[in-house]
């Protein structure tokens, strides 16, 4: 059974690739312009931001936690760098300080869930409001659109013979960093095995609490980036930046394998169900779907991404039941 | 096997309401019953006696229903039956109350009564004056005071225990089962609920008693029924045997040949000492040292506070008062990182619980604490981690074809094993074993018992802890008695029988009302 499981993470990723090719199929048929390089890389844009609070929650998720402030975090930092900016602080001063506030929101609820032993959902269900609402209450009603070119660079321009987006590039080194960090450091040792067993772990000497407030410390690190790409991208700043999107983050963390209960799951499956639904939310776009609709194609996507494993211990426990019949008999 | 059985004459010519005939029952390649034979007569109590780990709360689980036996049959009243659940054997008349009861602590006293048989008005409506009335009369018998109305959530555990067996009463019981009934109680409630017993065993309920403390099987039981490595060892009426001949019946003779340690074993210096730990409510001012290459026992009941001075020296819940030492420096362990850092290491009782992590890979639970040690720039040197992976496998004799294997896969005796190389792998200078050969199979255990000798011989300070009273005495220099959170006394190996330890570690110090 064990072993299965422990198989069927690859399988899972080998799924989601077909699953990509098809929604670009599908894609690809609904408008002749969609298998332009130019309009792939455009539709990246459309998780790059989800897809920086993903990995983030990836790692809360791997110890058994889990973090929905994620996108109201990105709206404090938008806000504070437009009031950095109109304080006159340079770029290279302002996104530092966002990164660092990003961390600091992620800190507050790591030490509220694991020093303090308090539930994570409701945890951050409360700073989700909290943080949001200082959001709102920082910045202005109208919101703050007189970034300097200096501040939207990072979201409008193109590396590699203007193809690549920028935003782009950050995303794929945060993925692999965060690939690195979970798959090949001590530190995602420690966080699978904090997720699979808390108490084992803290015998073994590890220090859960340490790291599971590092998890989500640099899941609102990666928050503070997503609020630059998030200005870059808009160039606006207001307290309702990013609102709403946090369902398709979890979705797309549920969907890459991930077991919300924490212990298993892959970077990279993360990164192909990121891929996945942009290109469906894409597609729909294309397709000229309504954004209710889309909430509920992203709402079913997450209920079956948890339904996933239930459904294969479920195939597995038939299975056994039969070949134990079979035994008897 | 069967024990010599003497009936006497009055007993002959009743019928017994209960029969155990054969019972069997293995955890997958571990036997926990082999071949229970005895007979329960109503009005009469039944002691049942054996050490920890004997199988006396299995036998009562497949009595029950909680668990199935694997062969063997339960007859009530001469009828074959075999229940499925609690709830089929209490509509047959059998009851269990255990040591710690289950009840729903935000509902009244009188609610957890009647739960599951609430006396009903037409319509369903639940008959509350009824209810209330049934749980005061039910209370009074008991010549409790507990108020029906009150919330379970605010009773001492003493006040749980009257409430569990006032709903045991509400319904027809024909065979009561009391589980470490006193644990918890004091002298004066535990005298009162035996006055209840003797009521039910006058009214023809038949009673099984299950108690650590010979004086009360020795006060209460009409006949005697014990169990030692989860055989029947005999039934005897309870006029027939004193206490001396029970120990000795409890503790029997070894039935494997153990390992025994080397006989001039030769000591280092002082390396763990501790001086008057206590933890407030748990266990206070104990004392002792253990010098390298020295394998010191801790033997004493379940409960009686061993673990929790393990895992108080492991850091886990750090100690209210007193002092440490390790290789000559105070320390004050409040974390098992900086424990394991410091080169003490402890294993722990419940090994699939605490000690392993089951759905991960024997490699990756070996190398988890050392998991630092391994890497450069925090990158996990992988090759390495495999190599040291299956140098321990080896070295341990782990019989498993890979160290990719998941531990959950392993038997009991492998799983052990991946723990021990586990925390040698961290390099200790000492190291705590708890009940390290609880529930392995007899070639594991073997295995385990030369592993210690040659920890110990290679210089390690060993703790160990364990009820395995046969396992204790050869394996361990000096034997420390812990009965309720006190170290009462200390045998050197040449001092020590099992009969002493038992007797120590069954005497009543104080009893700490929880």
């Amino acid at each position: 059974m064990s072993m299965r499981t422990r198989t069927a993470i690859p399988t899972w990723e080998l799924v989601l690739c077909v699953l990509i090719v098809a929604a670009g199929v599908w894609s690809s048929k609904l408008s002749p312009y969609y298998l332009s390089i130019d309009q792939i890389f455009e539709s990246t844009r459309h998780f790059i931001i989800p897809g920086l609070l993903a990995l983030g929650l990836a790692m809360v998720v791997s110890t058994g936690e889990i973090d929905i402030s994620l996108a109201s975090i990105v709206a404090v930092g938008t806000v504070a760098l437009s009031k950095l900016a109109a304080a006159g602080f340079s770029i290279y001063v302002a996104a530092p300080i966002v990164i660092v506030i990003g961390a600091l929101c992620g800190t507050l609820n790591g030490v509220l869930v694991a020093r303090y032993g308090l539930p994570s959902l409701a945890v951050t269900l409360g700073t989700m409001g909290a943080y949001r609402g200082l959001a709102f209450i920082v910045g202005s009603e109208v919101g703050y659109t007189d970034f300097d070119d200096s501040f939207l660079w990072i979201g409008s321009e193109k590396l590699f013979g203007d193809i690549v987006p920028i935003s782009f590039c950050v995303f794929v080194t945060a993925a692999i960093g965060v690939w690195l960090l979970m798959h090949r450091t001590f530190f995602g040792r420690h966080c699978f095995s904090i997720g699979l067993n808390p108490d084992a772990s803290w015998f073994a000497g590890v220090e859960v609490v340490k790291v599971k407030i590092r998890t989500y410390a640099l899941a609102g690190a990666l928050a503070g980036i997503a609020a630059l790409v998030w200005v870059g991208q808009y160039g606006s700043a207001r307290g309702d930046n990013a609102d709403g999107s946090i369902l398709f983050v979890v979705t797309a963390v549920v969907l890459g394998g991930m077991d919300i209960n924490g212990g298993r799951g892959t970077i990279s499956g993360v990164v192909l169900s990121l891929l996945l639904l942009g290109t469906i939310r894409n597609g729909m776009g294309l397709a000229n779907f309504g954004g209710p609709t889309q909430t509920v194609v992203l709402g079913v996507l997450l209920v079956g991404g948890v339904l996933r494993p239930a459904l294969a211990a479920t195939l597995a426990r038939l299975r056994r039941h039969t070949s134990d019949k079979q035994a008897g008999a | 096997m069967l024990g010599d059985i003497a009936l006497s004459p009055e007993q002959n010519c009743k019928i017994p309401i209960l029969s155990l005939d054969g019972i069997c029952k293995s955890f997958g390649p571990v036997r926990a019953l082999e071949d229970i034979t005895f007979d329960v007569f109503p009005g009469r109590v039944h002691g049942l006696v054996g050490e920890n780990g004997a199988g006396k709360s299995t036998l009562v689980k497949i009595i029950t229903g909680l668990e199935q036996a694997d062969a063997g049959r339960v007859l009530l009243s001469g009828e074959a039956v075999r229940f499925h659940t609690p709830i089929e054997a209490r509509a047959h008349g059998i009851v269990a109350v255990y040591q710690d009861p289950k009840l729903f602590p935000h509902l009244s006293v009188a609610e957890n009564i009647a739960l599951g048989a609430y006396p009903t008005l037409p319509f369903g409506v639940i008959n509350r004056k009824r209810m209330y009335g049934t749980a005061k009369v039910l209370l009074e018998r008991l010549g409790s005071e507990v108020d029906p109305q009150a919330l379970v959530a605010g009773l001492s555990v003493a006040e749980h225990q009257f409430v569990e067996i006032a709903r045991a009463l509400s319904s027809d019981v024909k065979i009561l089962i009391l589980d470490e009934p006193t644990s918890a109680l004091t002298p004066a409630e535990a005298e009162r609920l035996f006055r209840v017993v003797r009521t039910l065993r006058d009214h023809g309920t038949a009673v099984i008693l299950i108690t650590h403390r010979l004086e009360e099987i020795e006060a209460m039981s009409d006949d005697i029924s014990v169990i030692r490595d989860r055989r029947h060892v005999a039934t005897k009426d309870a006029k027939s045997v004193d206490r001396a001949s029970l120990v000795q019946m409890m503790v029997g003779r070894p039935l494997e040949t153990l390992f025994t340690r080397r006989d001039q074993p030769t000591f280092g210096k002082e390396v763990l000492r501790v001086e008057n730990l206590s933890l407030t409510g748990v266990f206070d001012n104990v004392s002792f040292s253990v010098r390298a290459g020295e394998v010191v026992g801790m033997g004493g009941l379940v409960g009686a506070g061993r673990s929790e001075i393990a895992q108080t020296l492991f850091g886990i819940t750090p100690p209210t008062s007193g002092r440490v030492w390790l290789n000559d420096h105070e320390i004050h362990p409040h974390n098992p990182r900086q424990m394991l850092d410091l080169g003490l290491a402890y294993l722990p009782e419940d090994r699939d619980r605490d000690g392993l992590i089951m759905p991960e890979t024997i490699t990756h639970n070996i190398t988890l604490p050392i998991l630092r040690r391994l890497s450069h720039w925090c990158f996990v040197d992988r090759s390495q981690e495999r190599v040291l992976a299956e140098d321990a496998s080896k070295s341990y004799r782990a019989l498993t074809p890979t160290v990719e294997q998941i531990v959950s896969a392993l038997s009991g005796g492998n799983r052990q094993k991946v723990a021990f190389a586990k925390w040698l792998a961290t390099n200790p200078v000492t190291l705590i074993l708890d009940e390290p050969t609880h529930g392995i199979d007899i070639g594991s255990k073997a295995q385990v018992h030369e592993m210690v000798a040659q920890l110990a011989s290679r210089g390690l300070a060993v703790l160990l802890i364990s009820s395995d009273l046969p396992e204790l005495l050869a394996m361990s220099d000096r034997i420390l008695v812990i009965a309720e959170g006190t170290l009462v006394t200390e045998f050197l190996k040449n001092d020590a029988t099992q009969e002493k330890v038992m007797m120590a570690a069954a005497q009543q110090t104080r009893r700490v009302r929880r």
